[in-house]
């Protein structure tokens, strides 16, 4: 159904007035809400609420404006103008449903509607539209007058500048550069942020804007020295070189404190020193070979920043016993880069330097030699300006193999022979024999007989060394045996059987001083056992022993008849016996308890004790810790009063322990806000590792009350008649 | 009643007058339409005037659902109990709640007994529950560290055990946690979740560790608080008085004199020559100035008739003696001893290795002890050091006002040489506490497990205490006498570290947060609710009357009306048809 223009019109200019006047209404309070958040919840509560604040306008505009219809037209027509006599619905229908009657009646209506001058706007709501701008003002005043929290997203720098307000003096611009040492090639870094790590001996240098312009700026370092900065333009400018890790502060003179006025800390990282890997040979101490020509030697060094220098120290000691010749040379080395740095790089290191050196010394060229050794050590120098660090790798040794006979005191790296080695010897006897038993057929008889003489004196030899172990004497020399057969004179029982021949056959000759009767066990008679060896076997031991000597005795006789056969059984009792023996060597010393033996007491304090006295006061109480750091943990506690500077003091000594700088910082932020209970628990925390150890405390029990005493009296109290 | 009647004789009438005129009208199915208007009428009674069963019930019981029962718990409810739910419970909404347990047994007044069902009674019951309790039915422990034994208060640099037990994960990595946040102590709880940990207590002051469990796989378990008001000790005068220096006396000397005690000691190196600490004379000045003597049986032996009598008669009056044997008794040695009520004879077996790990809370040090082969009867005596197995190795009993004690572990001083200063220093200050003359003023009770808006507890508070809580305010204590004592009580708002202030003292007592060590505080109510349970008494097992629901009754009425009219009307139509 189409609507007469006319009326149209006069529909639309009313929606429009109405849609304008809730527009109008909403939109100053709605500012006001969004300026409102802004301040106390922030951006993104206040594009929040201006998104909802919109969509709620939208529905209402919506809501406005389909309101205004035909129907509420035909009302408005009706209530306004007295000419549609209360019919203008009739307007809005269509004329061919209508009765007759109705018809003419619409057709009455449109045409007054030409001479009617009707506005069916509303008019502007004054009142509403000044209690909403009121309602705007108040939320406005509210927010203005909310202080704004602090976020803790906010950056320092961005919460110093509005919460500080006027009466503080505020940083509007930090530039810190870290110039490291040229010998670290790091590059130079610039940094926004007034804590910061850089490499030791680097240079800072601090260029900070503030505002208000103070007069004089300078950083008070935690040590007590100061940095004065010089002013440059706008600019605060100064530099410092870092030795040691530092805290400090940017003090202002004529201005007001600083907004922020917390220790800020730069850490030191030291240099380390290089190190070294020795990757040939595996071990410190390699026997040479034999016609070894070369002894390749290989390095890897790291260090942080780089190698300067490598060399490798070749010591060559040559000669024996007292008579022993050095002569050093030293070989500077280039290394080459290793395939992959190791370590992963930290922002403020650059990545790990690490070289490989190789080298092999010519031996030859050396003049190595029988008993010789060549002691290699590898030093290397990093690039630490004005002093270098310098790691010395282990000593590596090279040594000619010793002799394996002769002298056994000189040398240390030979084992000494034990006595499993002897019963491999009886074994070894039984094998030979069994061995020449089986040949017997292909020799003739007199290389048989010479044979089995040869197995019969290993078998002496046997028996002599275990007779030394009973105190026998030895019975003239090895005959034939070769030198090395024997085993060397390098076992205990060689040794004490030299000694005993040397003894033996020592010359009396010299001239016995008169009077020295107690020499005559001396030079007339010996020793046939040392104490300590004989101690240790026991009687059945002993027993066992001498039964195998006696089967012993038989197979060397049979043997060296040559009749290995009838030795056989003999050989292989001996090894039993031998066998019984080995296990009874095992030796359990009776565990040494506190057991003290009961004082005679007749005996005791019977000796001379002219000028002996008292001894008193021999004790001091220990040293306690530094009661400044204790007083200021108890002050902590509690809220009392702490002695901030005796324990800043006590803090500065003790330089040598972790974490100093960060108790100190901890300190100094817990003094500046009295109020920050998280400050005083940090600081806590900071301190509890620096806590000095105290002694066990003692105490007493409570007095016991009236009643307890009477109970304990009437107990003591003598038992009276029942 | 009178209604019943009337209502009974309506119904009656007009079941009848309906059967009657079913009887009379001539219409088919006659006696079906009779007995389901019978049926109906009886329906409709029984749903007017429900009938009652009889069920178990057991009379004046009263079941008191608790914070933290179990949805299976709930179901197991038997029909016939009177429940009532405490607030807190997460039951269904038939049950009848309570606002506490008191209000419940005054609605219930016929309740004499009281079976608690769920996690336990809070604090606020427990008075109430006193006497009536029959029986607990608790709902498994939370997951999380449920038990926990610390001491709240220590000494200066005295070793500090601490024990627990972890519920849900066996094998849980315990950790201990000093103020700074740093692993002092950790350890494997074992199968059961038991675990102990040591630490030491540093300076006087609050000491706040943390107790950390995790499972294996670094999961979270529960973190405590372990809070230890640390104190200052008092000093000691002790006398020590040996035949030979030791061992033992170089380390003992050294502790005491290094923990500020007065030392007067004499350690004997020959007939008259001795090294001499202080004073060391026994007359009853000295005697009375000193809180425990240290003798040996050497020194004993060595002593004067005059200085032993004046020894004992110090004991007489308060003076603490401890007896150390360090060897074999001589004869008069061992009947001066036994007058002392010390009974010592040597036993034939060797020299004991004896532990205490267990006893000093050392993880797994397994330092040997040895203990000396004595069989010391001593009948009224109590037990002063035992080892790990239950060996006694010191024992004290009561002279006079005085305590004689007999000490016969050879080498404590292993602790010592093993790095546990700490420990051998408590060791022998525990000791010597127990032993040494009685001099401490009396302390205040300190309430034991404060929690935030739980009643905390103290005694023995003087006229003018009061609490100041981490927030800096005061509030004074109104204390009353309680049994002879001035007893106080105090309900936390906040959390933390209060402080007493008694006098001129100041103590320092922890109140945990609500939400804190929620496992906990779960155990100590259950432990708390099981101590409450007193003996079952007799069973009542009795039948009471309860109406059945009316529900089905009438759904059953309204089946049969409707069968009724279905019936009618078809009879109706039936009519209707043969009528056209």
């Amino acid at each position: 159904m189409s609507i007469d223009p006319r009326l149209d019109r006069l529909r639309r200019a009313a929606g429009t007035r109405r849609c304008l006047v809730a527009f109008g209404l909403a939109l100053p309070p709605s500012l006001a809400g969004v300026v409102l958040l802004l301040r106390i919840a922030g951006a993104r509560g206040a594009l929040a609420f201006a998104v909802c604040a919109a969509i709620a306008l939208g529905i209402v505009l919506l809501r406005v404006t389909r309101g205004v219809d035909t129907r509420w037209l035909a009302r408005a027509l009706d209530a306004r103008a007295p000419a549609m006599d209360d019919s203008a619905a009739l307007l809005f229908r269509e004329p061919a449903t209508l009765a007759p009657l109705a018809a003419l009646q619409r057709a009455r209506l449109l045409q007054r509607l030409d001479r009617l001058v009707l506005d069916l706007r509303p008019a502007w709501p004054r009142r509403a539209f000044a209690a909403s701008l009121a309602l705007a003002l108040l939320v406005s005043a509210v927010a203005f007058l909310v202080p704004a929290p602090r976020r803790a997203d906010d950056s320092p720098a961005a919460a110093s500048a509005p919460g500080a307000g006027a009466d503080a003096t505020r940083l509007t611009a930090i530039e810190l550069t870290v110039a490291p040492p040229a010998y670290t090639r790091l590059p130079e870094r610039h940094e926004t942020a007034l804590d910061t790590k850089a490499p030791q001996d680097a240079v800072l240098r601090w260029r900070l804007r503030l505002a208000p312009q103070p007069a004089a700026v300078a950083l008070a370092l935690h040590d007590g020295r100061r940095v004065v900065l010089r002013h440059d333009g706008d600019d605060w400018r100064g530099e410092a070189t870092l030795a040691a890790s530092m805290l400090y502060r940017i003090v202002v003179d004529a201005a007001p404190p600083l907004a922020d006025d917390r220790l800020h800390r730069i850490d030191a990282i030291t240099d380390a020193a290089p190190e070294i890997r020795v990757l040939a040979p595996e071990r410190t101490l390699t026997l040479a070979e034999a016609h070894q020509k070369t002894w390749p030697l290989a390095f890897e060094a790291s260090d942080d920043y780089g190698i300067a220098h490598a060399e490798l120290v070749v010591t060559h000691a040559q000669g024996s016993g007292e008579n022993i010749a050095f002569t050093e040379q030293v070989i500077v080395l280039a290394g080459e880069p290793a395939d992959a740095a190791k370590a992963v790089p930290d922002e403020a290191r650059a990545p790990r330097v690490v070289l490989r050196y190789a080298h092999a010394i010519d031996l030859a060229a050396l003049g190595f030699s029988k008993g010789d050794d060549v002691v290699a050590r590898l030093v290397v120098d990093d690039e630490r300006e004005p002093n270098a660090n310098r790691t010395r790798s282990p000593s590596l040794i090279l040594r000619w193999p010793a002799d394996p006979s002769k002298d056994s005191a000189g040398l240390d790296g030979i084992v000494q022979k034990t006595m499993p080695a002897y019963f491999r010897s009886q074994r070894q006897i039984i094998i030979d024999t069994e061995a020449l038993l089986a040949d017997a057929a292909q020799l003739d008889e007199a290389k048989f007989l010479a044979r089995s003489d040869a197995i019969g004196v290993d078998q002496k030899l046997l028996r002599l060394r275990y007779g030394q172990f009973l105190g026998e004497e030895s019975e003239g020399h090895a005959e034939h045996a070769p030198e090395g057969a024997v085993g060397g004179a390098d076992t205990q029982a060689g040794a004490l059987a030299a000694a005993h021949e040397a003894q033996e056959r020592a010359p009396t000759g010299a001239p016995a001083k008169f009077g020295d009767a107690g020499d005559v066990v001396a030079e007339y008679g010996h020793v046939h056992d040392i104490a300590e060896a004989a101690t240790l076997l026991d009687p059945d031991t002993r027993a066992t022993l001498k039964s195998a000597l006696a089967e012993m005795w038989q197979a060397e006789l049979h043997l060296r008849q040559g009749a290995p056969a009838q030795a056989l059984p003999y050989e292989h009792r001996a090894l039993d016996y031998i066998k019984q023996v080995q296990q009874a060597t095992r030796i359990y010393l009776a565990r040494v308890g506190l057991e003290l033996p009961v004082p005679d007491e007749a005996r005791r304090l019977g000796g001379e004790r002219k000028d002996l006295g008292d001894r008193s006061g021999s004790l001091a109480p220990t040293l306690a810790g530094d009661a400044a750091l204790v007083a200021l943990w108890q002050a902590l506690d509690g809220r009392g009063a702490a002695d901030w500077d005796a324990a800043q003091r006590a803090l500065g000594a003790r330089g040598d322990t972790p974490d100093v700088l960060g108790a100190l910082a901890a300190l100094d932020r817990a003094r500046r806000e009295p109020d920050c209970v998280d400050c005083r628990r940090e600081l806590r925390a900071a301190l509890w590792p620096l806590l000095p150890p105290s002694p066990a405390a003692t105490a007493t029990r409570a007095l016991p009350g009236a009643a307890d005493r009477a109970y304990l009296d009437v107990l003591a109290a003598p038992e009276t008649v029942r | 009643m009178n209604a019943m009647i009337a209502v009974a004789c309506l119904l009656a009438l007009a079941a009848l007058l309906g059967a009657w005129r079913s009887a009379r009208d001539g219409r088919g199915r006659r006696g079906a339409r009779i007995v389901v208007q019978l049926l109906a009428a009886l329906a409709l009674w029984f749903c007017l005037y429900p009938p009652s069963t009889r069920e178990a019930h057991r009379g004046g019981e009263l079941v008191v659902l608790t914070p933290g029962v179990t949805a299976a718990q709930v179901a197991a409810l038997a029909r016939g109990d009177d429940v009532v739910a405490l607030p807190g419970v997460d039951a269904p909404r038939a049950i009848e709640r309570a606002p506490d347990l008191a209000g419940a047994l005054r609605r219930h007044a016929d309740a004499s007994r009281v079976r608690i069902v769920g996690g336990g009674l809070p604090a606020r019951d427990r008075d109430a529950a006193l006497g009536r309790v029959v029986a607990f039915d608790a709902a498994p422990l939370p997951r999380g560290i449920v038990a926990l034994d610390a001491p709240r208060d220590a000494l200066t640099g005295h070793a500090l055990r601490i024990g627990g037990r972890v519920e849900g994960a066996p094998g849980a990595r315990v950790e201990l946690l000093d103020p700074a946040g740093a692993i002092v102590a950790s350890t494997l709880a074992d199968a059961q979740g038991v675990f102990t940990l040591a630490a030491q207590a540093r300076v006087a002051g609050t000491l706040s560790l943390r107790l950390r469990a995790s499972e294996a796989n670094g999961t979270r378990v529960d973190e405590i608080d372990v809070p230890v008001a640390v104190r200052e000790g008092g000093a000691l005068a002790l006398l020590v008085l040996a035949g030979a220096p030791d061992a033992e006396l170089k380390y003992l000397r050294r502790w005491a004199v290094d923990a500020g005690a007065r030392l007067d000691s004499r350690v004997a190196l020959s007939d008259g020559v001795a090294l001499v600490e202080g004073g060391a004379v026994l007359d009853a000045a000295t005697l009375a100035a000193t809180d425990v003597a240290l003798v040996d049986e050497r020194a004993w032996a060595a002593l004067g008739a005059a200085p032993k009598a004046a020894l004992l008669h110090a004991v007489d009056d308060g003076l603490g003696l401890l007896l150390r044997a360090t060897g074999p008794l001589p004869a008069e040695v061992a009947s001066d001893w036994s007058a002392l009520g010390f009974d010592v004879r040597a036993s034939a077996q060797a020299p004991a290795a004896v532990t205490l790990d267990r006893v000093l809370g050392i993880a797994d040090a397994r330092l040997a002890f040895a203990r000396r082969p004595f069989d010391v009867q001593a009948s009224d005596a109590a037990p002063l050091l035992r080892a790990d197995d239950g060996s006694l190795l010191a024992a004290w009993r009561v002279r006079g006002r005085g305590r004689v004690g007999l000490w016969w572990l050879d080498d404590a001083f292993r602790l010592a040489l093993a790095g546990e200063r700490a420990r051998y220093g408590s060791l022998w200050s525990d000791t010597f506490a127990t032993i040494a003359r009685a001099r401490a003023g009396a302390s205040p009770r300190l309430p034991a497990d404060a929690r935030v808006d739980e009643r905390a507890v103290f005694c023995g508070v003087g006229a003018g205490a009061a609490v100041e809580s981490p927030g800096g305010r005061s509030t004074p204590l109104q204390a009353v006498d309680e049994a002879g004592e001035r007893c106080a009580a105090y309900w936390p708002a906040e959390a933390g570290w209060h402080v007493l202030v008694d006098d001129d003292r100041r103590l320092a007592w922890h109140v945990r947060a609500r939400d804190e060590a929620v496992a906990l505080a779960a155990a100590a109510d259950r432990e708390a609710t099981r101590a409450l349970v007193g003996p079952r008494d007799t069973v009542v097992r009795d039948a009471r009357a309860v109406a059945l629901p009316r529900g089905p009754f009438f759904l059953a009425w309204l089946a049969l009306a409707a069968l009724l009219w279905l019936l009618e009307r078809a009879l109706r139509a039936d009519a209707s048809a043969h009528a056209s």
